[in-house]
Formats: C-alpha cells, sequence, structure tokens
C-alpha cells in the first residue's frame, strides 16, 4: 500500500516523507536527507512502499532493482540509472528526469505525467500503460520499446525517438509532437489528434 | 495494507486488489475478469476476497463475479442491486460498505452509467470509469455528459490535490495531473 501520512506540522495537508513525520518542506536538512535516502536506495535490491517526494537524486545507480508503490512526485532526478530495472506503480509526476536511463528497464503502470524529461533513455523498455500525460519529453529515446496503452495525451515532445516501438494503444491525443522520430512503428494503431491542448 | 492492480487484456481493465499486511481477508475492487493471472494474485498473497465492490454495472467490471463466487463467498456491493443477476448490498455515499478493517468512503459520480461510484480509501480513488487519465468516461448523450462532469466537479475535483487514482481503464494518475492536463476537464469545467 502506498504509504501516505499527513504531515505533522499543523494546518500542512503534504504527505509526510518515508522515515520522518514531516513533509519535504517542513524538513530541517533536506540535503542530508536527500543523502540518507541515496544511500537507502543503493543499498535495497527491492524497494516498496516509500513516499520519497521531492527528494533530489544525482548520479546514482540503481539498475537491476525492483521499485514497487512509490512515490517520487515533484523530485529532481539527475544522472540516475534504472537500467533493467522492474518499476511497478510508481509515481515520478510532475519531477525533472535530465540524462536518466530506463535502458531496457520493465515499467507498469508508472506515472511520469507533469515531468520534465530530457536527454532520458527508455530503450529497449517494456513501458505498459504509463502515464506521459502532460510530460515535457526533450531528446529523449524511447526506441525498440513496448509502449502498450501508454498516454501521452496533452504531452510535449521534442526531438524523441519512437522508432520500432509497438504502439498499441497508445494514445497522444492533443500532444505537440515536432521533430519526433515513429520510423518502423506501428502508428495506425496509437491515437493521434492534431489540436494541441492550452495550457 | 498491502495494494494490487491487475490488468485483463479481455475487456481491457483493471481490478484492484487490497489486503492486509498478513494472510487475511482482501477486497477486490471491480471483477472485469477472474482468471488464473488473478487467481495466482490473491492465493500467492494468502488472501481470501472477502468484499468485492463495484464501481459500476458494465460487463467491462463484472464479467468475472460469477467466476469468482464459485471459489469465495465474497459479498458483492454496488449501487444498483438491481443490475447485476447476483445477491448485491447496495451502497450509496450515506451507506458505505462493510468491508471489515478496510473504510470506504462512496462517491456517488453518474454520467457513464446511472449506477457509476467512486471509491476513497487514505488518499486513494478508485474511479471505475468516471476520470482515467486525460480523459472521462463515454457518454452517449449530452445530458449525460454534463451529468459526468457536474459529477466530476463536485464530488472528484473538490478532493485533496494529492488524492492517487486509480481507474478502470488505462494507468494510474493523481488529481493535480487530471486538473491540469485532463483536456476534458481544462475545456469544459
Amino acid at each position: 500500500m502506498f504509504t501516505l501520512q499527513i504531515c505533522s506540522v499543523e494546518e500542512c495537508n503534504n504527505w509526510a516523507l518515508h522515515q520522518r513525520d514531516v513533509c519535504r518542506t517542513h524538513l530541517s536538512d533536506p540535503k542530508s536527507y536527500d543523502r540518507e535516502i541515496a544511500a537507502l536506495l543503493s543499498g535495497s535490491a527491492a524497494i516498496a512502499d516509500l513516499n520519497l517526494s521531492s527528494v533530489a537524486l544525482k548520479d546514482l545507480d540503481l539498475s537491476g532493482k525492483s521499485i514497487e508503490r512509490c512515490i517520487f512526485s515533484q523530485s529532481d532526478l539527475r544522472g540516475v540509472r534504472f537500467a533493467h530495472s522492474r518499476i511497478r506503480l510508481v509515481y515520478f509526476d510532475f519531477s525533472v528526469l535530465e540524462n536518466c536511463s530506463f535502458q531496457g528497464a520493465k515499467l507498469y503502470n508508472v506515472v511520469l505525467a507533469g515531468a520534465r524529461i530530457e536527454k532520458s533513455d527508455f530503450s529497449g523498455s517494456d513501458i505498459i500503460r504509463c502515464n506521459f500525460c502532460g510530460s515535457q519529453c526533450r531528446e529523449t529515446r524511447f526506441d525498440e520499446s513496448d509502449l502498450y496503452a501508454s498516454r501521452f495525451i496533452a504531452s510535449n515532445l521534442n526531438r524523441v525517438g519512437f522508432k520500432d516501438c509497438n504502439l498499441k494503444q497508445v494514445r497522444f491525443e492533443h500532444a505537440q509532437i515536432s521533430e519526433t522520430d515513429f520510423r518502423y512503428s506501428n502508428t495506425e494503431d496509437a491515437f493521434f489528434e492534431k489540436k494541441a491542448h492550452k495550457l | 495494507m498491502r495494494f494490487f492492480s491487475y490488468f485483463s487484456v479481455l475487456h481491457f481493465s483493471n481490478c484492484y486488489l487490497i489486503g492486509p499486511d498478513g494472510p487475511g481477508d482482501a477486497v477486490l475492487i471491480d471483477a472485469g475478469v477472474f482468471d488464473e493471472g488473478l487467481l495466482k494474485l490473491i492465493e500467492n498473497n494468502n488472501f481470501y476476497v472477502r468484499w468485492v465492490l463495484i464501481t459500476h454495472a458494465h460487463h467491462g467490471h463484472i464479467h468475472g463475479l460469477q467466476t469468482l463466487q464459485k471459489i469465495y463467498q465474497a459479498g458483492i456491493f454496488a449501487f444498483d442491486a438491481e443490475r447485476l443477476e447476483t445477491p448485491v448490498q447496495p451502497i450509496s455515499e450515506g451507506k458505505s460498505p462493510a468491508c471489515g478493517r478496510f473504510s470506504f468512503q462512496v462517491l456517488e459520480t453518474p454520467g457513464h452509467s446511472n449506477d457509476s461510484v467512486c471509491f476513497l480509501i487514505d488518499g486513494m480513488l478508485f474511479t471505475g470509469d468516471t476520470l482515467s487519465a486525460g480523459s472521462v468516461g463515454r457518454t452517449a448523450t449530452g445530458y449525460e455528459r454534463a451529468l459526468l462532469l457536474s459529477s466530476l466537479r463536485k464530488k472528484v475535483l473538490s478532493l485533496k490535490q494529492d488524492v492517487l487514482i486509480f481507474p478502470g481503464h488505462g494507468p494510474p494518475t493523481r488529481l493535480a495531473i487530471e486538473r491540469r492536463f485532463n483536456p476534458y476537464l481544462a475545456e469544459k469545467l
């Protein structure tokens, strides 16, 4: 189950963080918390049921791990490697992902909606029923991935690679798409609409 | 508590399983299918499905009920008892389902169907076909569409923005995401 406890500070309605009774806003030393979490994640093969909203992680190798039912919403992830990881029911919404690698990973029901994703690599992955709605993807590769039933509704895709992907049931309605490569992918099985979403 | 989602290619629908940390009685939300995969998920976690909550009585959300009832003696809870061919305990906003330690709040959200409800527990909202990532439920008439959007505005969008949303179809989402990016909500509400 998602671990959702309200922050103990009076009148604060945010969710408290893992191993703390307060939210990120009320942490006394956020940088120290980030270091603690980086060590925790690095040292665990299986990570589950953690609320790590707004955590900042840099140059961390989380390759080959199992990550389930965690919340990384509004996080700042730079140079983090999730290659060949198994990620299920995890929230990265409204996060920044820069130079991150999900190469060969298995993502099921992962939420990256509203995220800013730059220079990241999702190639060769299973990205099944994932939510990229409203995301800003730039210079990012999904090549040779299975994106079955994922949604990019109202997203902004610029210089993104979807080469040789399975796009069955993938939804791109209201997305702004530019310089994006769909070669060898089954675009006829995806849903497109040219209308741009007004934010 | 432990939480799992299960996807069926039969109706492209999701169902959700909530159970205790150890073995024990569990809740299934929707039963669009009851196949070997779902049975394994339940049994491997040593759960017994004691309660089933139905978001609405469309085929893709209840098709598995008959098979389920051959295996588990589960109490079925739905808004409109007459729409199912099995004994059902009716629920409404004033009458929450009794699921042991699991305390669900019922939100009546007609529109996609007259019997549509959402279930809220611990910051998680199960929306059935009322709301999904970037979309809303299909409606047949303008009246139903207006009813659906009214339900969303009054019952769902007023909830805490951090609420996690688990729809009957498609990937999970969050209320803050839908408020900002769902084209149907942005245009119509």
